[in-house]
């Protein structure tokens, strides 16, 4: 395992915990429960964005395992 | 007509006459939360027995003595909406039996009651000891009603400062094996979405004896066949766990990366990912 890799892989959990968070949030019924969940999707995405960025670098670096 | 004849048409028409008096009355009546309410019931109820069964009485005597003691209340009771002085004489006050922790012995003379006949109150609402307890009021419906002192109040989230998610009332969407359209339309889903989600279950719908739809959205079902099991609902640990994985992961990668620009990456986004950790698990661990 690389270092790329080990990135991609929590880059799509945190995708995938984004899209989680997404469903609760249509069938949350309370104001404020949809507010939470909104508020932590936010995050998440930032946290894609940062982690997408490092994965461009990291391609970079590791040419050889480029991909997705 | 033979005698028998007569106690089965006088039965039916107290039956009658007594089921609507009850339902204009309304609950109140059946709760005997007054005076009035108290005494008409007994009154109404043996009047119908008598002129059922005595049949030398006159029925129609009968029903106009049910109808003034079940009409009579129903006024008072229009009257002690409008009116607190009303209310005061006829439903009566509460008297204090315990105050600040001591107990009021001459209201208790007044309402004659002794010490034991309020112990076995108090007893009846799981307090045992005078000591326990910051307030007792008895209501004019004969109850006992405790405030305990706040150290023996159960302990709240509230108390802890716990943040607790909101809960709404959940919806029975499946009765029977049957679909309810109505509470399915209340919270917004339609029987395309329970399909899929008894799909997911892995059960038919004629298999469902219950149903019902949490205020996540979480449907939870009880089958006929006790035998075969179901998943329980695991979506939200699950989201849960990811979260938590994600972030020990980014704290992984801030300690084992050499760049310092990444470095500070990572863990800035594994602060903020713990941050919102916390504000969702209570959404979560429920």
């Amino acid at each position: 395992m690389t270092v790329a890799s080990d990135v991609k892989q929590c880059l799509s959990s945190v995708k995938s915990a984004e899209s989680g968070l997404a469903r609760l949030k249509e069938h949350a019924e309370d104001e404020e429960m949809k507010a939470i969940f909104t508020e932590t999707m936010t995050t998440m995405s930032e946290i894609i964005e940062d982690l997408k960025k490092r994965v461009g670098k990291l391609e970079l670096e590791e040419e050889q395992y480029k991909g997705f | 007509m033979p005698e028998w004849l007569d106690v089965v048409v006088r039965s039916l028409i107290f039956l009658l006459t007594l089921f609507f008096i009850t339902k204009l009355v309304g609950k109140k009546q059946i709760s005997q939360l007054s005076f009035f309410e108290y005494v008409s019931g007994i009154t109404i109820g043996s009047i119908a027995g008598e002129v059922t069964m005595g049949l030398e009485n006159n029925i129609y005597h009968g029903l106009i003595g049910v109808l003034i003691f079940g009409g009579t209340p129903f006024i008072i009771g229009l009257l002690s909406l409008k009116s607190k002085a009303v209310r005061d004489v006829v439903e009566g006050k509460g008297t204090v039996f315990i105050k600040n922790g001591k107990i009021m012995e001459e209201n208790l003379k007044k309402e004659r009651y002794t010490i034991d006949e309020m112990m076995e109150l108090l007893r009846a609402k799981d307090v045992f000891q005078v000591s326990d307890v910051e307030f007792a009021i008895l209501e004019s419906s004969g109850d006992l009603n405790v405030l305990l002192k706040k150290e023996n109040q159960p302990l709240t989230a509230k108390d802890l400062g716990v943040n607790v998610p909101p809960t709404k009332e959940p919806q029975i969407v499946i009765m029977d094996g049957e679909i309810l359209d109505e509470p399915l339309a209340t919270i917004g889903l339609n029987r395309n979405w329970l399909k899929t989600e008894l799909e997911k279950l892995g059960v038919t719908i004629e298999n469902v004896f219950f149903g019902e739809v949490d205020s996540y959205g979480q449907l939870a079902v009880d089958l006929f066949d006790d035998q075969i099991k179901i998943p329980e609902p695991s979506e939200k640990p699950l989201l849960l766990a990811t979260m938590k994985k994600c972030q020990a992961d980014l704290e992984l990668f801030a300690l084992s990366t050499n760049g310092e620009e990444a470095k500070k990456m990572f863990s800035e986004n594994s602060k903020k990912l713990e941050k919102a950790i916390d504000k969702v698990t209570p959404l979560l661990r429920s």
